[in-house]
């Protein structure tokens, strides 16, 4: 019916005003111009578009709490969406650009892992998935070295329980990380300070056997 | 250097260690002592009970625990004790 | 429809019709019953309610078309209208912004009965609190062609209500003012315009209640009851009288006292915690303090979720009650893993440090206590929360320590006025978090038209990973004559410190310092003291310092309770030719009373002496003097001291006293946060012997302590702790002063904290 046409129209207008604005680089406004575009053409075809879009400004905004928010509610409010994979992917870089490195706070790094892998488990051939797989290293790699840093923190003040449960986490969890070999060192090390030689001689030999050429194992001689 | 020593790990009491028998299941070692601080994620089945403390008179620092090995049915194979000599 | 024998009715397919703005595909993921599945009444049902508490939808049906293999399914809903524009009508009280931002209903947000009912609750408790009782809302929607609504909230807000009366039936023993004096509300009377405990407040009215409980209760009155509350409105309907009948009972003495249950540690460790004696009348808030001592004692090993209960048992006739404190220690806990989270800025290192529980260490509830006040001191952050919660196997747990991080950079100027230096500038650049590493870092630079210094410091508080602090500093500091003396010196130092914390209040410093000073005549021609002219050229000193410092002040700016108290004993003549020695003291200690505006008393006591050995004279700009903020305000720097009788110079004093009160108390009107005002009263003197021998003649003044010749002052000032750092500003009237002295009345700091 009539009026149909003209709020189609309008709607395609305006956001073909904001999608100007976002290429011209004005990100924070075409976000915030975008708010109102939701607001006023909910029913319309463009809706769904107009907040991938400002998912797309928000990002690039760097507001990342703001597209973290957004692209949350785009993947609950439409699961089936032919673009709900970039929804993912944006929701998982918006944790990732929030993270923190090892020695700081890791809850980002942790929500960006989970986003992560629900956009590879649940679209595996997006070409999104392939760049969040080389992310994903990069973020165990640093939730590694946090479990290590803390582990060494305690080591250095001989409290050997206490760092053995750390490295023992990375072992457990992170094995294809850059922290492994140092972790096994340390929780040999850990061992025998508590004078479990056997278990210290133990993970010696699986260092030395996994990782022959770390600087680590040349240092384990002392626990063979 | 001059850290404050902490006491560490399990709070054993031996008299509770020395009624740990072999065939004992895990659930009643469990109950007497606890369940162990000091994970074992490698060897799941060989659990270690260990406790750091500075001993009061001497001054010197105590490290001592106990090994526990569990059978397929979770039942005590073997039990090793280390540094419990001077006994309290 | 249904067919004799039992049909498999599997779903072939779900349509879902009347939905624009919520798609297909989300109605279907909320759903139970997927397609290919058997259909089930039960889940059909199920999934009407899902729906309908997504609150999206007004109306959810399922219809089904049957088929020879199976169903189709068709899910009708009718969507909640979206709201196209908002507008306020009547609310003078507050913005429609201020409104706005605490709504749900907002344009593009669903018109539906949830989001309605939690906006009317949000307006009842926003007016309630401020006493609008006649306050009434309503949504007035108006459709649009596309389905959309406008929606207007018309509020009309109405009278504020105050309290005209309170009246208490059935008190013999407190008479109605002494229970008045108990609760918060109170009568509208003359000071009533001032504070806002006449407006009327459901929830206060109900605290009243418990106040009423919790006094008598604290002087024994066990059976005592609040036999009921009444709320009458008066006939003008502008006010409220409240009305408290009770039943006060018989006063109780303690009979007995017991522990029982899990005696954790020992019986005795805990009998000698009990603050309720056998005799005692029975007093609740002794009974609560027992309490707590007993769950704390208990937590501390390592039961962090004991339960202590106490079992009451009265005589009634010999109005006596025994009890006895039954304790359940539950399950040992151990702390497996402590995760600092918030931290963007600081590492972990520098959190974990001063959190004392440690991971693989039973749990010690007065660590975590002690962590707590370490973290808020620590001067890093600016709040502190710790969670203990149950980890996967039993007997561990795991302590979330989650901070918010405070802008630890600061760069802070000063302005100061006086006589003598006319206007001072003084900066300070300053970060207590470098690196997030926890290095404490500050340049500070003084310029005035006499004094002119800048130092530089760095302080590392954990060395060789213990807490241990080491700090290394620099200092140039160059002082032109100033009217009442004739000598430039010029003074470069370096300095480096150890500082080994004793126990969490008490730490005990140590640092050495070498300086080189050179003082020169500025005026030839002019007469100059012969003290001056002794210390002429260049002079080294090589000092030793050890300081014995207890500090446990709650917070280092504005502090409200708590004391610093410092000894210091240093000698010079390690290096360097000067050699004299030195003792200090001083004491600041930190009072404060009422909860919401808190008026905090700060007396402060220091005194010290100085003399040189192996017939040494002190250093000159080592004596003491008084004068300015931090020593004797209402007098100028160096304006308080003992002078060449000829020149009228300042020599200074080898002994000094000062003692001062300060009383910060709150603006009233004011209540942004860290505005504050402090009246204050100085008293101070320097006495002793100096003197010099130049050219074979010696020459000396002498003054004798004197209470006639203790100066002292009063004041007043404001200090507002701004985002960029403290600014006061102080009045001080010298009341007696001697013949000499220099005066300085007015001061006007930016930036250091006095």
């Amino acid at each position: 019916c009539a009026s149909d046409d003209i709020e189609y129209t309008e709607a395609e207008k305006q956001y073909e005003a904001a999608k100007k604005r976002v290429e011209k680089g004005e990100y924070n406004m075409a976000a915030f111009e975008l708010e109102k575009f939701s607001a006023n053409f909910p029913y319309s075809t463009y809706a769904a578009k107009g907040e991938l879009l400002r998912i797309f400004a928000a990002y690039k905004g760097s507001e990342f709490i703001l597209s973290e928010m957004l692209s949350e509610s785009f993947v609950e409010r439409h699961p089936k969406h032919p673009h709900v994979d970039y929804a993912l992917y944006m929701l998982a870089m918006s944790h990732y650009k929030q993270r923190g490195s090892e020695s700081k706070d890791p809850t980002h790094n942790k929500l960006a892992i989970e986003a992560f892998k629900r956009l590879i488990s649940e679209h595996p051939r997006s070409k999104y998935a392939k760049d969040g797989q080389a992310r994903l290293q990069k973020l165990y790699d640093t939730i590694a070295s946090h479990e290590l840093i803390v582990g060494k923190y305690y080591f250095d003040r001989e409290r050997y329980v206490a760092a053995a449960n750390r490295f023992q986490t990375v072992i457990k969890e992170y094995q294809t990380t850059s922290a492994i070999e140092e972790s096994l060192y340390y929780l040999a090390a850990s061992y025998a300070e508590m004078g479990l030689f056997k278990d210290a001689r133990q993970m010696a030999l699986l260092l030395r056997h996994n990782y022959p050429n770390s600087e680590w194992s040349s240092r384990v001689k002392e626990y063979l | 250097c001059m850290q404050q020593p902490i006491h560490q790990g399990n709070r054993l009491a031996y008299g509770k260690v020395l009624q740990i028998q072999e065939g004992d299941s895990k659930f009643r070692v469990e109950q007497m002592l606890g369940s162990p601080m000091l994970d074992s994620t490698l060897h799941p089945n060989r659990v270690t009970y260990y406790e750091e403390f500075e001993d009061e008179e001497s001054g010197d620092m105590v490290k001592r625990g106990v090994e526990i090995v569990y059978d397929e049915a979770l039942r005590v194979k073997s039990i090793r004790e280390f540094g419990f000599e001077d006994k309290q | 429809e249904a067919a004799a024998q039992p049909v498999v009715s599997q779903i072939l397919s779900i349509e879902v019709e009347g939905n624009r703005f919520v798609e297909k595909e989300m109605v279907l993921s909320k759903m139970g019953s997927k397609e290919g599945q058997e259909l089930s009444r039960k889940q059909l049902s199920r999934d009407v309610r899902t729906l309908h508490r997504s609150g999206f939808f007004s109306d959810v049906r399922f219809t089904g078309t049957r088929v020879e293999k199976g169903i189709h399914l068709v899910c009708h809903v009718t969507e909640y209208p979206l709201i196209a524009s908002l507008e306020f009508e009547g609310n003078e009280e507050h913005t429609s912004k201020d409104l706005q931002l605490r709504m749900k209903l907002k344009p593009g947000q669903m018109f539906s009965p949830s989001n309605q009912q939690s906006d009317l609750n949000t307006f009842r408790k926003g007016y309630l609190k401020d006493g609008y009782y006649q306050v009434d809302v309503k949504f007035i929607a108006t459709p649009r062609n596309d389905g959309r609504v406008d929606l207007l909230v018309k509020i009309h807000e109405g009278e504020v209500t105050h309290i005209e009366r309170i009246r208490f039936v059935g008190n013999e023993i407190f008479s109605d003012d002494t229970l008045k004096g108990e609760i918060f509300s109170s009568e509208s009377n003359l000071a009533s315009w001032f504070s806002d405990k006449d407006v009327f407040d459901q929830k206060r009215f109900g605290a009243d209640a418990e106040m009423l409980r919790q006094f008598y209760l604290n002087n024994g009155y066990l059976d005592f009851q609040i036999e009921s509350q009444q709320i009458s409105m008066t006939p003008d309907k502008k006010a409220f009288n409240l009305t408290f009948n009770v039943h006060e009972g018989n006063q109780y003495t303690v009979s007995g006292v017991d522990v029982q249950g899990d005696l954790v540690p020992d019986r005795d460790a805990l009998i000698d915690l009990l603050e309720v004696e056998a005799g005692d009348t029975y007093d609740h808030s002794d009974m609560q303090a027992t309490l707590q001592a007993l769950t704390e004692r208990v937590n501390d090993e390592g039961y962090a979720f004991a339960t202590v209960t106490p079992l009451m048992n009265r005589k009634l006739d010999e109005r006596t009650v025994a009890i006895n404190f039954d304790i359940e220690k539950g399950a040992e806990v151990y702390v497996e893993r402590i995760e600092i989270q918030g931290n963007e800025k600081t590492e972990d290192a520098v959190i974990r440090r001063l959190v004392q529980q440690s991971e693989g260490e039973r749990y010690s509830g007065s660590q975590i206590q002690q962590s707590k006040e370490d973290v808020m001191r620590s001067g890093l952050v600016e709040d502190v929360r710790t969670s203990i919660a149950k980890g996967n196997t039993a007997g561990k747990a795991t302590m979330k320590v989650d901070v918010k991080e405070r802008r630890t950079g600061s760069i802070s100027g000063g302005i100061g006025y006086s006589q003598q230096e006319k206007v001072i500038f003084n900066a300070k650049v300053n970060e207590t978090n470098l690196f997030g590493k926890g290095y404490k870092a500050s340049l500070n630079g003084e310029y005035g038209r006499i004094t002119k210094n800048v130092t530089a410091n760095l302080t590392d508080p954990y060395l060789f990973a213990d807490n241990i602090s080491g700090s290394i500093n620099a200092s140039h500091t160059a002082t032109d004559p100033i009217a009442t003396t004739n000598y430039r010196t010029t003074k470069k130092g370096v300095g480096l410190g150890l500082g080994v914390p004793i126990s969490s209040y008490v730490s005990y410093g140590l640092n050495y310092q070498y300086n080189q000073t050179n003082l020169t005549i500025a005026n030839a021609a002019q007469v100059t003291s012969l003290f001056v002219l002794a210390q002429q050229g260049k002079q080294t000193t090589g000092e030793l310092t050890q300081r014995l410092t207890w500090d446990s002040r709650d917070r280092m700016i504005a502090t409200t309770e708590g004391y610093y108290d410092q000894l210091t004993f240093s000698v010079a003549g390690l290096g360097g030719n000067e050699k004299f020695y030195e003792a200090a003291f001083e004491s600041k200690s930190y009072f404060s009373f009422g909860d919401k505006n808190v008026i905090t008393f700060n007396p402060n006591l220091s005194a010290s002496m100085i003399s040189g050995y192996s017939n040494m004279d002190t250093p000159l700009y080592r004596r003491y003097s008084m004068g300015g903020v931090g020593s004797l305000r209402g007098f100028d720097t160096l304006g308080v001291s003992l002078r060449d009788p000829v020149t009228k110079e300042p020599v200074g004093g080898d002994k000094q006293v000062s003692a001062s009160l300060n009383v910060f108390f709150p603006i009233p009107f004011i209540d942004t946060t860290g505005v504050r005002a402090v009246v204050f009263a100085d008293a101070g003197t320097v006495w002793g012997a100096v003197n010099a021998t130049v050219g074979g003649t010696t020459v000396s003044v002498t003054e004798a302590l004197s209470l006639s010749r203790v100066r002292y002052s009063a004041g007043f000032g404001f200090e507002w702790m701004s985002p960029i750092g403290p600014i006061g500003v102080i009045w001080a009237y010298p009341i007696r002063k001697v013949a000499g002295d220099v005066e300085r009345s007015f001061e006007f700091v930016l930036g250091t904290s006095y």
